[in-house]
């Protein structure tokens, strides 16, 4: 997948994934690779991004003796996904119309 | 288990390494967290390592990232000039070197924070931690020797006895909570001396483990404290219901003591010795103040943790405090014994042939006309106010010293008038003698 697409369905996997509800890292890496291919080492700069954008705010809760860092969505970054939303919808449409078309293409040739 | 995790862990830092520090830990955190949830989840070390994917591409993307950073810099800062050295790279060398002095610096911090504010911590809660055992030693051996018959304690008291056992699980409770505060002052200190000294170390799972163990050991210090203070308590609730806490409060703060006032009188005309012993009493000899009167009159103000004896043998009239045996615990009551008194009146122109007057802790007045008169005190001030006929007087401080005219004298001992009929001797081995 073309790198730029990739990170921008990524920004909008997380950040969708989180509007359900706050998660910890681990599982999160778990939602996100039960729907993509994704190894932690491109999770991890996928969330410092987010953070640093101030899409999402990070909290620590104590769990069996250590720290446990969970992820919420905040303000900006609800926001950030409903334009994602837009634009996703935006891209099914165009998808939808290449997929017809190479379907078209294929059945003709 | 976890030391090929570990590795993965140390090429991620060793490839981070010139990073700043802040990031470098973040990155490691984050991965710690991510091991630590998968093996609690039950993954095996192979599936980990799968999923964290490749070591050196993590740090390739963390740095490829970190090298975006530097566009935060001021905007005003020069452009690069022609030819001329990237200001990008020359800042990162200054920022490298700070960084590393600073770094030296607080491992420095950290070592003589250790050597200097832990040891007195722990020598103290360790200190505290004596005395309350020793105390607690010396309780048991106490109650083992009455037990065993060996060590008499005085009958009765009852309430003095559970009072002060009270008191004593109530102090031991509280000796035992300081050193355990000062003993988690010191691990606190420890820890974070440790921390300052070792941030720059590599760092794996044992990380989270050490955490883990830290807030396990709080767990167990918040046990140990309502142990403590739950006996501290128990301890207070038994003394303070005998009232008996609030007295020695008062009696410590000054507040006279509760005491009796026994008042003896005799024909001067019996008397013609008298002989006058306290423990911690005032003794005030003086001429009554009835004139014409022919009476001796003996006031005293019993402490009820005293006794005082009157008796008569022949002309000698002798006065002696005693204790009633007074628990040894109740020792530092006896600093205000000397609060109260024991007061001699005699007629005008009575002289005895011999007056003997001795304490041990209290002071001495004598207000009367010269006689043979000897005053003995420990650590009593004396204060003599004679007249009349001419007397030797002689007066020996041994760590006081004597004031006669309202002038303090050099040296330990005093002498005055030679011939004389009568003696007049004063003697006290720690207060002051004072002649009028």
């Amino acid at each position: 997948m073309d790198p730029q697409l990739k990170k921008g369905i990524l920004d909008a996997l997380v950040l969708s994934i989180l509007a359900e509800g706050d998660t910890y890292g681990y599982h999160l890496s778990e939602r996100v690779a039960g729907i993509m291919e994704l190894s932690e080492t491109a999770l991890y700069p996928v969330l410092r991004r987010l953070e640093a954008q101030g899409w999402l705010g990070t909290y620590s809760v104590e769990h069996n003796g250590r720290l446990r860092k969970y992820y919420h969505l905040t303000a900006a970054g609800r926001e950030r996904l409903r334009q994602y939303v837009e634009e996703l919808t935006e891209l099914e449409r165009i998808i939808h119309i290449i997929a017809k078309g190479a379907g078209d293409h294929g059945e003709q040739a | 288990m976890g030391s090929r995790l570990d590795q993965v862990l140390e090429r991620i830092r060793a490839g981070l390494d010139g990073l700043p520090e802040d990031t470098v830990r973040r990155v490691l955190d984050y991965y710690q967290e991510y091991i630590a949830e998968a093996i609690e989840a039950g993954r095996s070390e192979d599936e980990i390592l799968l999923r964290l994917g490749d070591p050196g591409e993590i740090v390739e993307e963390i740095r490829a990232e970190a090298s975006l950073a530097p566009e935060k810099t001021p905007a005003d800062m020069p452009g690069p000039g022609l030819g001329g050295p990237s200001p990008t790279g020359t800042t990162e060398k200054t920022g490298d070197r700070c960084g590393r002095i600073y770094s030296g610096a607080r491992a420095h911090a950290g070592k003589i924070l250790l050597a200097l504010g832990v040891s007195p911590f722990y020598l103290l809660g360790i200190g505290f931690y004596i005395i309350a055992a020793g105390g607690l030693l010396s309780a048991l051996t106490a109650v083992g020797l009455t037990v065993a018959g060996i060590l008499e304690i005085a009958p009765g008291y009852t309430w003095e006895k559970i009072s002060m056992a009270g008191i004593g699980i109530f102090a031991a409770g509280c000796l035992a909570i300081t050193g355990l505060l000062l003993w988690v002052g010191a691990a606190g200190i420890t820890s974070f001396a440790h921390g300052l000294w070792r941030r720059d170390l590599p760092r794996g799972l044992e990380r989270d483990r050490e955490i883990a163990g830290r807030k396990r050991g709080n767990g167990e210090i918040k046990k140990k404290l309502v142990v403590l203070a739950t006996i501290a308590l128990l301890g207070l609730g038994v003394a303070l219901p005998t009232g008996l806490p609030l007295r020695y409060f008062l009696i410590w703060n000054s507040v006279k003591p509760a005491f009796e006032v026994y008042t003896q009188t005799y024909n001067a005309a019996d008397i013609r010795e008298i002989e006058v012993k306290t423990l911690n009493s005032m003794i005030i000899a003086e001429v009554g103040a009835r004139p014409g009167g022919n009476e001796i009159r003996i006031v005293y103000e019993e402490p009820d943790w005293m006794r005082g004896k009157f008796t008569v043998s022949g002309n000698r009239l002798i006065f002696s405090e005693e204790s009633r045996g007074r628990l040894p615990f109740l020792d530092f009551v006896a600093r205000h014994e000397g609060m109260t008194s024991v007061k001699i009146e005699v007629p005008p122109g009575y002289r005895a042939r011999a007056m003997t007057l001795a304490s041990k802790g209290g002071h001495i007045t004598i207000a009367l006309p010269a006689g043979d008169i000897k005053a003995r005190t420990l650590t009593g001030n004396i204060r003599f106010d004679g007249c009349g006929s001419p007397f030797a007087l002689r007066a020996v401080v041994k760590n006081g010293k004597i004031i006669t005219g309202g002038r303090p004298l050099a040296g330990g001992s005093y002498t005055a008038g030679t011939g004389g009929e009568h003696t007049v001797e004063l003697e006290s081995n720690g207060g002051t003698v004072t002649i009028e």
